[in-house]
């Protein structure tokens, strides 16, 4: 009777155990959505907000560190690169980044996002313990725009919707840094670190009507994030502990993995959202900043029109 | 425990020696254990010489030459067994999934049995129940392979009640599926578990059985379920002549590319029963599965990675036009399906049955669609569809078929068939707005025995329908001296075709030597365009022209 008991058992908690069972398909924006005057909060709901006066309480009663864009004069060109800690070509691929980013300054974006098996982490030991992917997106994004290249691999403002290798991406970035830009993108960013909550404010024009459908995406980077990475065996030593992980993607604000859309691009259209989530103690303040850009979101193109970033601190 | 160390320090030892060579490993020990093993294997290969033959469709093949090759190794020694398979396709046959090309070990394990405890490591088959929601097994003939590949472990609990535990990745081709497959089935033999039934004719076998796959959800437009859960409980009572058996299994929501990634949980159930005694057998058969495609790669198609089984309620028919132009493939989305088996033999002496007796076979199938409502919730809970439980939705498939065989004299023997088939070729075959068909056959097959060793068999087909290619007519000689050899000579005639230029013969000459356990063929001529079928499982045969060898070999 006991070894009946037992099996029983065993049988409904394999199956209890081993089941998701999903009320709800559909991926909700984590925020909630409010309208304060010319801007639409979009506030996480952890926060537990959900009308005006609650969210005006939030920001009166706190302090808050202000930081803005540069100024949104040109195209502003945003390089997402494909990479890993274990990644040994990668590091070539960052020098690359570094490189561009002394030339073009402001101009130029670079997203560092830790995906596929070279960022897995490890599970037992010292050595690359820390999961620098922002799952399930940084997948998402290597399974639409990597398509059977190596690392390391980046994509220009998503142009062609593939990756290329790293000594192509200074001619991706010429073929349009002239370009006129097609809307503004100004961002401000506000950081309580008593609330330890970031609100970020984008406010976008656009500049021309232009046909299509366009999302924004905005992305929280950490730069300078130092930890383990792998380099080829005839680099020696072949791993470091303390290598310098640039513009690290940390965060997909959100949770939309393809942003979220926004009304017809029309010339002189101007939009404005603030998200407002808490800030994630793990990372380095001084070293965060915020990414927003528009895409064309149609599937056969993906091409950002314009960017901007901003430091929280 | 020091026998314990000792056996397993064998078992690495074997398995060692039948993986790597013997060569490596010498000692008088280990030969010693090695020959009191036995190893048997079979061998197959089948190769084709193809040619373009436009006026059937039969394509070109760059290689000119394709062939499928097997090897399969068991060394079983005591408690212990260990096998491989080598397969080749280079590159596979025209028809077999693309997938397979290349050569390799597409199968090995290792296997021990210790007191109650029996582990197998690395690739193994295995079924809970009828299948339900578990089956894995190989079929070669489709490429159909969905071998797990990890640790299995069957114990036995208590006198009559069997544990089996699974948990493996499932083959696909040369590489193995992204979701990992785990399982517990449990089945009591309640005669012997409990000791005051143990004498009662009526036996009564129970089981329960729980399947769940794991799959990374990496999904961004949808909420996906990683671990999708199914259970399934079964019963089988026989008295006598008369035989039950039932199992209902049920699935949560696993949205998946064959069900359009809807939530719905699937169910189904299977019905058997049999009444059997010389000279007379009924089978009667139902079942209903819903939302039933189950795989270990949600985005998987065709045949690859399923998990379970649903059992086909309708006749295997051996005939070519019987078999190959409109045999049912399962709809594993949804359907309804009955069958009945009669088999009655009328006896020597009677008006029938006439001076030797005569067999008569009975079948009728059908299977439906299931009667839904779509529910137009795909932006909200996306449970897709309700369905009514004993209604019948659109007609998928009927086959109604009699058989007599009949012994005329010592020298003749004949065996005619007729059969009317309703196939839904829309929805089988996947070719939107095709009408459906209504077909009837007729076969006579009849064998006469010149001498001792020689024989002549004639098989005379014809199929009419006015939908589709039309009407076909098939001729076969069969002549066989036993027992090495056999000659035949087949001509398939698309008479009824609407377009005349497609009236097209199917010639086909063939023949074989049969040597105690090797059996080498070769044939010649065209093969026509259609689908074969095992068990409601369907691979599509495309046309082909050319020279086709095949041999196999058992020790």
């Amino acid at each position: 009777m006991e070894k009946r008991k037992y099996l029983i058992s065993l049988i409904i908690a394999f199956i209890v155990i081993s089941c998701d069972k999903i009320d709800d398909p559909i991926p909700k924006d984590s925020g909630t959505s409010v309208d304060f005057g010319d801007t639409e909060f979009i506030i996480d709901q952890s926060l537990n907000i959900a009308d005006t006066s609650e969210l005006r309480v939030l920001i009166e009663s706190n302090t808050w560190i202000e930081k803005t864009s540069p100024v949104n004069d040109k195209r502003f060109i945003v390089l997402e690169e494909f990479t890993g800690m274990k990644c040994i070509f990668c590091p070539e691929g960052t020098k690359e980044i570094v490189r561009l980013d002394s030339i073009y300054q402001e101009q130029l974006i670079p997203v560092g996002i830790h995906a596929g098996t070279f960022a897995l982490p490890n599970f037992v030991g010292d050595k690359y313990r820390n999961d620098y992917r922002v799952l399930p997106h940084s997948n998402d994004y290597l399974n639409t725009f990597h398509k059977g290249s190596g690392y390391p691999s980046g994509i220009v403002s998503r142009i062609g919707g593939i990756v290329e290798g790293k000594d192509n991406w200074e001619n991706s970035i010429r073929a349009i840094e002239n370009d006129a830009p097609v809307a503004t993108i100004n961002i401000t960013n506000f950081y309580s670190e008593a609330a330890n909550i970031l609100r970020i404010n984008v406010e976008l024009e656009w500049l021309q009507t232009i046909a299509g459908n366009f999302n924004l995406q905005t992305y929280v980077l950490e730069d300078n994030i130092i930890d383990w990475q792998k380099f080829p065996s005839s680099v020696v030593p072949n791993e470091i502990p303390d290598y310098n992980h640039r513009h690290v993607l940390r965060k997909v604000v959100n949770d939309d993995t393809f942003g979220k859309n926004l009304a017809p691009a029309e010339q002189g259209e101007k939009q404005t959202i603030q998200f407002v989530f808490p800030f994630n103690p793990d990372w380095n303040a001084d070293n965060v900043e915020t990414v927003s850009f528009i895409f064309d979101n149609d599937v056969s193109s993906y091409e950002v029109m314009q960017a901007n970033a901003a430091k929280i601190k | 425990m020091r026998i314990q160390i000792r056996n397993f320090s064998k078992l690495s030892c074997l398995l060692i020696g039948v993986l790597f060579g013997f060569n490596s490993l010498t000692g008088q020990s280990f030969q010693e254990t090695l020959s009191k093993g036995q190893i048997r294997g079979n061998f197959q290969f089948d190769a084709q010489y193809y040619q373009e033959d436009t006026l059937i469709g039969a394509q070109d093949v760059p290689e000119k030459i394709l062939s499928n090759g097997f090897l399969n190794l068991v060394y079983t020694n005591g408690n212990f067994s260990t096998g491989v398979r080598y397969e080749s396709y280079l590159n596979a046959l025209l028809g077999f999934p693309p997938g397979y090309q290349g050569s390799g070990i597409t199968y090995r394990f290792a296997s021990y049995t210790q007191d109650k405890l029996s582990i197998t490591v690395g690739n193994f088959y295995e079924q809970f129940g009828n299948g339900l929601i578990f089956r894995t097994y190989e079929e070669r003939g489709l490429g159909y392979d969905n071998v797990m590949d990890g640790v299995r472990l069957k114990y036995d609990l208590a006198k009559g009640v069997k544990l089996t535990g699974v948990i493996g990745k499932q083959r696909l081709f040369f590489e193995y599926g992204d979701g990992i497959v785990r399982g517990l089935d449990v089945d009591i033999t309640l005669n012997d578990l409990f000791s005051k039934y143990s004498e009662s004719k009526t036996r009564v076998i129970v089981g329960f059985s729980g399947i769940s796959k794991y799959q990374q959800d990496l999904n961004s437009q949808l909420v996906l379920p990683e671990n999708v859960g199914s259970f399934a409980g079964r019963i089988n009572i026989n008295r006598g002549y008369f035989n039950f058996n039932g199992e209902y299994a049920y699935k949560y929501n696993d949205p998946s590319a064959d069900n359009g990634f809807i939530y719905k949980p699937g169910e189904a159930i299977f019905l058997q029963t049999s009444y059997s005694r010389k000279g007379f057998g009924l089978v009667l058969a139902a079942k209903r599965n819903d939302n039933m495609s189950f795989r270990s790669d949600r985005t998987a198609g065709q045949q690859d990675l399923l998990i379970n089984f649903i059992p086909a309620l309708t006749k295997q028919h051996t005939y070519n036009l019987l078999a190959t132009l409109y045999p049912y493939a399962t709809q594993l989305n949804g359907e309804i399906a009955f069958q009945a088996d009669l088999i009655y033999k009328f006896k020597k002496g009677t008006l029938l049955g006439g001076k030797r007796g005569m067999d008569i076979l009975l079948n009728i199938a059908t299977a439906n669609n299931l009667d839904t409502t779509q529910l137009n919730d795909d932006a909200t809970s996306r449970q897709g569809y309700e369905s009514k439980y004993f209604s019948l939705g659109e007609v998928f498939f009927k086959d109604f078929n009699v058989q007599l065989n009949k012994k005329f004299s010592k020298k003749v023997t004949g065996r005619f068939t007729y059969a009317n088939l309703v196939y839904n070729q829309d929805v089988i075959e996947g070719k939107p707005g095709a009408p459906i068909i209504y077909a009837d056959v007729g076969i006579a097959d009849v064998t006469y025995k010149f001498a001792q060793k020689k024989s002549l068999r004639t098989e005379a087909q014809v199929l009419l329908t006015k939908q589709d290619q039309g009407d076909w007519v098939t001729l076969l000689l069969e002549y066989s001296y036993a027992p090495h050899w056999f000659f035949a000579f087949l001509d398939q005639y698309n008479f009824g075709n609407p377009d005349p230029n497609l009236r097209v013969h199917y010639y086909n000459a063939s023949m074989g030597y049969v040597d105690g356990g090797n059996r080498i063929s070769l044939s010649y001529g065209r093969q026509r365009a259609g689908i074969f079928c095992v068990g409601g499982v369907c691979r599509v045969v495309p046309a082909s022209n050319g020279l086709y060898l095949s041999v196999t070999s058992s020790f």
